[in-house]
């Protein structure tokens, strides 16, 4: 401390004109100390509180998979509500019947990329959106869906609707369960762009 | 850090990290939100406002209302209450099942229920208790929901169902949203005061319909003439200190017209994804009942 | 390893401060100007809030017309402009050289008082854009950005030419502040203006805008300040340079997001992350407080007794609107003061109380080096100081104490809205009228000195030129003309 005061004392007699320099002391460990404590708090803050950055979780929800669990009517036949939904999304381009319109839509009745043994493509295509050239039971169709993971936002509901177009107009293939709904959203919902049949193809028809 | 260089190196780093952090991964996460079709709705939501409610828009942006209202709900908490659906077959398991959902039940308060199926068995649980509860009956053969309710003082002050969220404003350019809350929270009002002509006159002078409001008033919105013959059917009904002098009366200008169907057009009355409530059709109707303002 | 400049200071300062005279004058009286009509905004306003019928027939000067105009003027025309007189003023000290190109700091001046005049006519008008801190209509913010290009251009001009290459820890602050606001402009009046984002994007990003501005820009503005001018005064060295370095980076990365309380309508992501990076923004602002009590620690009198009490003022508002926001941000805390009167109570303490205070200390320690000139009457700045801390701290207080009872009401939902009206609102904003008149007061006593210092350093030139010849006076007055330096 006392070299302190020395240093404080001007060289030269100034007029009060003095322009103040600094020292460069070492800086008390303390510092480091609380630095480091602030910090891990700061990610254990964001671990509870940031709902994992995910731009559904708002307020008193804690993270995504609680906003999609109690989301009313969760619990209910998911065939059911995937006609609810089909009504309201699918239904203007595929038609009532799941025959949609030639040349335009391609049929998911009696398809054979619904009737597979999983719903991993079919996810795919509902998610991100389908473009290009593709066969639906021996027929040609230039497809041009657009992306819909953000309109069906829950998994629950995206699990439903495809259940309800697997299970419908004679269609006879297994549930998607929300978990599986879930896996291909993880896996390839910020794709970003449309899926080509070919890439679609090249991929398990079960989920991973 | 004497070098100029060695600074600016180090502040536009900074500047980098500021900006890639807090504006363009926010602008990539919600500036690409879009329309999403609300099943209770069964259409897209949200839908643009009408023609005259945008200008009414304009005029709220200029008088600068949002200095003092905000249009956001917050929530704080959820609660569910449990709904038995259905009794299915085995009624005498499900008595028993409801009574250990619901302690304070006697048996003959639990057969009571089990009959008027669907109805409410408890409510105000939390979620691991109703989690608990839908547990007991799976496998019983009944079918039980957990409708869930939010909670806050804004909802339960009646200023809306459920908390504001993003996909609210999608439509709004610019947000008007608001921090202050001087005045009550406007994001519900188009359901909650519907009477036009109440907007009228609160806007003509708070104290006609509020006593003791701090409200400024806005009477340039409004043209004070004189009655030709007939007085005009828009004229406000104002009385006492507020009334026009003799043989003049006032009517609102196009402003304040179209100010009002903003107001007017501010509804919050149906669940989102990230804000789910039970909602009945019943409820949105019943809504539209004119409430005065001692209701809030 | 000691960083003293005082062996190096030239033994007459006078020659360096008088090519800055006139630049520093036109921007100071501009500013505080500005200041005066800000408070009258801001007093007419209040004045509404019970009295609702005052002025209410004109849509020029509505309740919200006014607000946005008084938080434009006070911080684009008064906190902004006399920041760029005080930064070049200390960026010329601390580097020991003349002003750079004084005439096109005088054009830029000049635009950027248009720019404010429009922007603010242009809210009052109608056409505000509604962002918070950014109401200015869209017409008006181009001639800003290059009113500013002009003055940070000069300024950077004026810094790379120092003599003195060693970097006093103001002049970082000082070079960071100068970078950021270009940068955050123009960003903010693209994204928010020009071509607006969807959404709540909005809001985040003119959170990010409001709190960069006050955190990083003015505070910076403000902390270069106090890391000068109280060392100065107490005739003592900085305590410790890496203490600023560390509240420095800590106050650069993290500032620009601290204050955005949770509880709007935004995912939660960005509240939280608001409320670690208010956090670490109040401890940077502790490692400065502590730094700054280690310089003046049992010094004696300092060599000016009115201006360490605005720096003081200063501190102490800026120390507490940090701590305040770090604490508000807590979300059981901002259950309670989220949208109410607390808000404001935080902008007053960090705006006046922090900035503006700092500012005013500024322009009483170096106006009258500047322009050769002392100050006529001591006794009306000690007026000024007073009404001026009684306004601010009055208003403050009435706000945060305000904002709490108004938050609690607010949370209560059986308490109807009036009852919070008349209980938690209505008697503090009464408050808070009481300390804007004195706020008003302090900035009329303000222009009134400044105007007086202004004609007694020209009022000399001024008769040399209307042919009263002969009035030799001292080299430097008959030399200031306009901008001729």
């Amino acid at each position: 401390m006392s070299a302190k005061s020395k240093k404080n004392t001007p060289k030269k007699k100034h007029a009060e004109d003095r322009e103040p320099g600094f020292h460069n002391a070492p800086v008390p460990v303390i510092l480091f100390v609380i630095a480091i404590l602030l910090a891990y708090w700061g990610m254990n803050y964001l671990n509870t509180n940031a709902g994992g950055f995910n731009r559904y979780v708002y307020g008193p929800y804690n993270s995504y998979e609680v906003v999609a669990d109690v989301q009313p009517g969760s619990g209910d036949d998911p065939i059911k509500r995937g006609a609810d939904i089909y009504r309201n999304v699918c239904l203007p381009c595929h038609q009532a019947s799941g025959m949609g319109a030639p040349g335009q839509f391609p049929p998911l009745a009696g398809s054979d990329w619904v009737n597979t043994d999983g719903p991993n493509r079919i996810l795919r295509i509902v998610l991100n959106g389908l473009n290009g050239p593709m066969e639906v039971n021996g027929q040609s169709w230039n497809a041009a869906m657009p992306p819909l993971g953000d309109v069906i936002a829950s998994d629950a509901d995206l699990a439903a609707v495809v259940s309800y177009i697997r299970n419908t107009w004679g269609n006879e293939a297994s549930i998607c369960t929300p978990e599986e709904a879930a896996a291909v959203r993880a896996e390839s919902g910020d794709r970003g762009r449309s899926w080509s049949a070919a890439e679609l193809l090249a991929l398990p028809v079960e989920v991973q | 850090m004497n070098q100029g260089p060695t600074l600016f190196l180090g502040v536009l780093c900074a500047m980098a990290v500021s900006w890639i952090g807090f504006v363009m991964l926010p602008q990539v996460q919600l500036g690409s939100q879009s329309t999403r079709v609300v099943k209770e709705l069964g259409r897209h939501y949200p839908s643009p406002r009408g023609g005259l409610a945008e200008r009414g828009k304009d005029v709220y942006r200029a008088a600068g209302c949002a200095s003092c209202h905000t249009q956001q709900i917050r929530q704080t908490g959820f609660e569910f209450d449990m709904v038995l659906n259905d009794a299915g077959d085995f009624t005498n398991s499900v008595i028993a099942l409801v009574q250990q959902a619901n302690r304070s039940l006697s048996e003959q308060e639990a057969t009571d229920l089990v009959a008027k199926a669907p109805i409410t068995i408890r409510e105000g649980v939390k979620k691991e208790m109703a989690d608990h509860i839908l547990k007991l009956f799976k496998d019983s053969g009944a079918k039980v929901a957990a409708n869930i309710r939010p909670l806050g003082p804004d909802i339960e002050r009646g200023w809306g169902p459920r908390q504001t969220v993003g996909l609210d404003y999608l439509y709004d350019q610019p947000l008007l949203l608001g921090n202050q809350r001087i005045g009550p929270d406007l994001a519900n009002v188009g359901s909650r005061l519907t009477d036009r002509e109440w907007h009228l006159l609160h806007l003509y002078h708070p104290h006609t319909v509020v006593a003791g409001s701090i409200m400024p008033a806005y009477p340039y919105l409004f043209e004070t003439q004189e009655i030709d013959g007939e007085p005009s059917p828009d004229a406000l009904p104002l009385e006492g200190e507020f009334a026009p002098a003799e043989g003049m009366e006032v009517v609102p200008k196009p402003e304040a017209n179209s100010l009002v169907d903003y107001l007017l057009s501010l509804r919050i009355d149906n669940p989102v994804f990230e804000a789910p409530y039970l909602f009945t059709q019943a409820e949105s109707s019943e809504d539209n009942n004119s409430e005065t303002e001692q209701a809030q | 390893m000691d960083a003293n400049q005082s062996s190096k200071s030239p033994s007459d300062w006078s020659d360096i401060d008088r090519s800055y005279r006139f630049p520093t004058l036109f921007l100071a009286s501009k500013a505080v100007t500005w200041l005066l009509l800000g408070s009258i905004f801001s007093l007419i306003a209040s004045i509404k809030m019970h009295s609702p019928t005052f002025l209410a027939s004109c849509s020029w000067v509505t309740y919200g017309t006014m607000v946005p105009a008084a938080l434009n003027a006070v911080v684009y025309g008064f906190a902004l402009q006399a920041g760029f007189a005080a930064l070049l003023w200390m960026t010329m000290r601390m580097g020991q050289v003349k002003l750079v190109a004084p005439g096109y700091l005088y054009i830029g001046a000049t635009l950027w008082n248009i720019g404010v005049l429009v922007g603010i006519v242009g809210i009052m008008a109608g056409h505000s854009t509604g962002m918070a801190y950014l109401e200015m209509p869209g017409y008006a913010l181009p001639m800003l950005f290059a009113a500013y290009t002009l003055i940070g251009g000069i300024a950077l001009v004026t810094f790379h030419k120092r003599q003195v290459r060693d970097l006093y820890p103001s002049q970082w602050f000082i070079f960071a502040a100068l970078f950021w606001f270009p940068w955050i402009f123009s960003a903010a009046s693209c994204l928010l203006v020009g071509s607006p984002v969807r959404g709540v994007t909005q809001v985040v990003i003119d959170g990010w805008y409001a709190s960069g501005l006050n955190v990083v820009v003015l505070g910076f503005i403000g902390i270069a300040l106090l890391q000068y001018l109280i060392p100065k005064l107490a005739k003592r060295d900085l305590y410790n340079g890496y203490l600023s370095m560390f509240a420095f980076w800590v106050l650069l990365i993290f500032g620009s997001f601290a204050g955005i309380l949770p509880g709007q309508t935004l995912p939660s992501w960005v509240g939280a992350l608001s409320t670690v990076c208010s956090v670490f923004v109040a401890f940077a602002w502790i490692v400065l407080a502590y730094n700054i009590y280690r310089t003046i620690e049992g010094g004696g009198a300092k060599s000016d007794a009115l201006g360490i009490k605005f720096l003081y003022l200063s501190l102490a508002s800026g120390l507490a609107a940090a701590l305040l926001t770090a604490w508000a941000s807590r979300e059981t805390i901002a259950e309670v003061v989220q949208f109410t009167l607390f808000l404001p109570g935080l902008k007053w303490l960090q705006l006046y109380g922090f900035v503006g205070a700092g500012l005013l200390a500024a322009i009483y320690l170096f106006l009258p080096k500047v322009s050769g000139t002392q100050w006529s009457s001591p006794g009306r700045w000690t007026a000024t100081f007073w009404t001026y801390a009684v306004g601010v701290l009055l208003v403050a207080v009435a706000f945060l104490f305000g904002g709490w009872k108004h938050g609690k009401g607010l949370t209560n939902p059986d308490m109807p809205f009036m009852d919070i009206v008349r209980g938690g609102i209505a008697p503090f904003i009464r408050m808070s009228t009481a300390g804007e008149l004195l706020v008003t007061i302090a900035a009329l006593l303000l222009v009134w000195n400044v105007s007086c210092l202004f004609w007694r350093t020209y009022s000399g030139c001024l008769l040399n030129c209307c042919g009263l010849a002969g009035q030799g006076g001292d080299s430097g007055k008959s030399q200031s003309k306009k901008g001729s330096k």
